[in-house]
């Protein structure tokens, strides 16, 4: 096949839209956060002074961002691995059902099509301790008492779980893509050989889909430290105290609650340094975990 | 939520600083306007949708200002008509009015547009917020605008934190005190006299606790977790919040969260009170006002800047709701004002717009334009005459909640610990108060709480720079 392009300068005047787009938006915003994070500000910034590594020592020493650095990574933890493993389950089930596939598939990936804050609200709406409407009832089946507006462990629960619903969807999508793409033939061979469900699922499929879940790791990682903020700010605002405050929502309210532009460019690097270094560790071990095919 | 008004910094910097260099000879200009303020001036300044064009005097000039209120809502009608009526006396005059969410968008809003060399001519600026705003750099002075501003004509209570080591910085806008909100039918359901509500704390725990107790609601009493309630009660005791007079006479250095007066509050919050308290969250006011609506609690204390909606919402809900003075824990004082102040952004004028912007804020805390604002929400005006005014009106025997309201303030008296707390960072201390009530509300002992709330507050406050 011949080459379209012979020259290199044509790839790259192809590629300075994305380039310039990339710089002025992406690189050199990084770049003044960095210089940024070296000075205390007042008021969004306009009187600033020089403090060199300060906002990384007051970092270091606040029990709140601490905690912050803590919770984000159990809420992580939980939201990536909810969300994939249910996830899986709807997929395989809508995978293997006969009937009615379509309607299972558009109910498994409705909830992503809803934004966060909508989500959060209609949650709110239904969960509320004192007016929700489902409250009463849910206290009365199960016999607790909700209140996850003063009680910590709740609101983690009611915050991961309701970032769950939301990233379900999304992984619904790919997994059913991957899903589709076995060969039929070793459906019919595990069909002969008579394999149970959960064999079935965990020794089979995932292996085969290996690659799909490498890239969900990912994006569920990334997005368990970010996307979720709607979430936490229509429900909890970080509360009670500050036991959903993930690192992004003290980020937030660093940089437009108290106006501390440094302190919070600080806590972007910091945040950015955490998610970067899992994804590398991701990518290095889904590079060994995963069967991307071949020998 | 991201301020809706924030502008690219770049573009309008740039813009700003080609048109400083452009009008150099005509700042010359403007300088001698405005030293004997009747002179003429045919310069175009424009920043923030800010035009003046036409040649005349002072007085005649067609200037646009732009004003942003904290917030639009309920609140924004009032705002129009109040904004229509000074447009209406100035006809020479347009004000641009865009309404913000909050307190916190508003003044974030205002920081990010003053960083962006874009401000507005006037903001709306939380009174806990008075000396960060001072700090930032994008602040005038109100005297420096309006020399001859009678401060002595406003109310006494709400200028503690618009007169700052002796400048007049802002002026006083919207003022309030908390008020309780009671069921009557609830009380009377519970066996408590509705023509007697609770007065001090631990009638309102008594009470509170005989609500749940005799099965009429779920919660005696909501409030929102807001410090505005801790320093209230704090001041109500003739206890400081921060050294320095409440931060008043110098730079505060400490808070004093663990102080025994503080611990006390918590006490009694915790303990005596415990379960029939309602905690709708962290400056939640929406929750608490819900709760009381349906009837999930039986008391709400609330701004009595809210009276007018809430009584409207209550009303249309079948609640017969009526107004007690805020319950406090002994002698009564009078404490922190709530509200809000205007200020003046910094911003290259031209001597009419300076007469404009004046203009606007002498109307718009004036006494009818007071009187006006303070009917139709429940604030109290900022202007001692918008008192007579609603007086002579009978307004406050008419309606009887805005009266229980005001008799509550008439018998503020002058402490230094009730005029309000003057601290940089009150954003962050504040809010961690608030958190540590939230984590003594979910379990955490009063004195590890209140011990972490000053621990935090006195590392910010050493931190703090007024750049």
């Amino acid at each position: 096949m011949s080459e379209i392009y012979t020259e290199d300068w044509k790839a790259y005047l192809l590629l300075l839209p994305t380039l310039a787009v990339s710089v002025a938006f992406l690189y050199y915003p990084a770049l003044k956060t960095f210089r940024l994070a070296l000075y205390q500000t007042v008021a969004a910034g306009a009187n600033r002074i020089y403090v060199g590594l300060d906002n990384f020592v007051w970092l270091l020493n606040s029990p709140n961002y601490h905690y912050s650095f803590f919770i984000s990574l159990v809420f992580a933890a939980i939201v990536v691995i909810g969300s994939m493993a249910i996830a899986l389950y709807l997929s395989y089930l809508i995978y293997r059902v006969a009937v009615g596939t379509s309607g299972y598939l558009v109910s498994g990936i409705l909830s992503y099509s809803f934004s966060f804050t909508i989500v959060a609200t209609i949650m709110v709406f239904l969960l509320e301790p004192s007016v929700g409407i489902l409250t009463n009832l849910i206290e009365q089946a199960l016999g607790l008492e909700i209140n996850w507006v003063t009680n910590s462990t709740q609101a983690i629960i009611v915050v991961s779980g309701t970032s769950i619903l939301k990233m379900v969807g999304y992984n619904v999508i790919f997994l059913i893509g991957a899903l589709s793409s076995i060969p039929e033939t070793i459906n019919e061979t595990a069909k002969l050989d008579g394999i149970g469900h959960f064999k079935l699922l965990s020794r089979v499929y995932v292996p085969l889909i290996s690659p799909t879940l490498a890239f969900l790791l990912i994006m569920n990682t990334v997005y368990a430290f970010f996307l979720p903020f709607p979430v936490i700010d229509v429900m909890t605002s970080g509360g009670p105290g500050n036991s959903t405050s993930i690192l992004i929502y003290h980020l937030y309210e660093t940089a437009f609650s108290q106006s501390q532009m440094g302190l919070a460019a600080t806590e972007s690097i910091v945040l950015f340094v955490l998610v970067g270094g899992l994804i590398v560790i991701q990518l290095f071990w889904s590079d060994r975990a995963a069967h991307f095919g071949g020998t | 939520m991201l301020p809706n008004n924030s502008n690219t910094g770049g573009q309008t910097y740039s813009r700003r600083k080609l048109l400083k260099a452009g009008g150099a000879a005509a700042v010359v200009g403007l300088a001698g306007c405005a030293g004997d303020g009747d002179g003429t001036d045919g310069t175009t300044t424009e920043e923030s949708g800010t035009t003046t064009t036409t040649p005349g005097t002072v007085e005649d000039q067609a200037v646009t200002i732009s004003f942003w209120p904290a917030w639009g809502g309920y609140y924004e009608e009032t705002f129009t008509e109040m904004v229509s009526n000074f447009e209406d006396e100035y006809p020479n005059i347009t004000v641009d009015m865009s309404a913000q969410g909050s307190y916190t968008e508003s003044r974030t809003a205002l920081f990010n547009a003053a960083n962006a060399g874009n401000p507005p001519d006037i903001g709306h600026i939380d009174k806990k917020d008075a000396i960060v705003a001072r700090d930032s750099g994008f602040m005038t002075a109100v005297e420096d605008i309006w020399p001859e501003v009678p401060t002595d004509d406003y109310v006494g209570p709400a200028l503690g934190t618009s007169v700052i080591e002796g400048t007049t910085w802002s002026i006083p806008f919207n003022n309030s005190q908390i008020v309780m909100y009671y069921n009557e039918d609830h009380f009377e359901d519970a066996g408590l006299d509705p023509d007697s509500p609770p007065n001090t704390l631990d009638e309102l725990a008594t009470a509170a606790n005989t609500i749940v107790d005799e099965g009429v609601a779920d919660y005696g009493v909501t409030w929102p977790n807001h410090n505005w309630w801790v320093h209230s009660w704090m001041g109500e005791q003739e206890a400081f919040v921060a050294d320095q007079e409440n931060g008043r006479v110098g730079e505060p250095t400490e808070v004093y969260y663990n102080s025994e007066t503080s611990r006390g509050i918590f006490d009694w919050w915790v303990n005596d009170l415990g379960d029939a308290y309602l905690n709708p969250g962290i400056k939640d006011w929406g929750a608490a006002e819900q709760a009381f609506q349906n009837g999930v609690s039986s008391m709400l204390m609330d701004s009595s800047g809210s009276i007018a909606y809430l009584l409207e919402g209550f009303r249309d809900s079948g609640i017969s709701a009526s107004v007690a003075p805020m319950p406090v824990p002994g002698e009564r004082i009078g404490h922190n004002m709530g509200g809000a102040a205007v200020w003046v952004l910094d911003k290259d004028r031209s001597a009419a717009e300076r007469d404009a912007v004046r203009k606007f804020l002498e109307n718009m805390t004036g006494p009818e334009q007071q009187a006006l604002y303070s009917k139709a929400t429940g604030y109290f005006p900022s202007h001692e005459e918008s008192f007579t005014l609603l007086q002579e009106e009978n307004f406050y025997e008419d309606n009887p909640a805005f009266g229980v309201a005001y008799d509550q303030y008439e018998a503020w008296e002058e402490y230094p610990m009730n005029q309000g707390i003057l601290m940089g960072p009150s954003a962050e201390v504040f809010k961690e108060l608030e958190r540590q009530t939230d984590n003594m509300l979910g379990g955490t002992a009063v004195s590890d709480a209140t011990q972490s709330a000053k621990d935090f507050g006195d590392r910010r406050l050493a931190r703090y720079v007024r750049g």
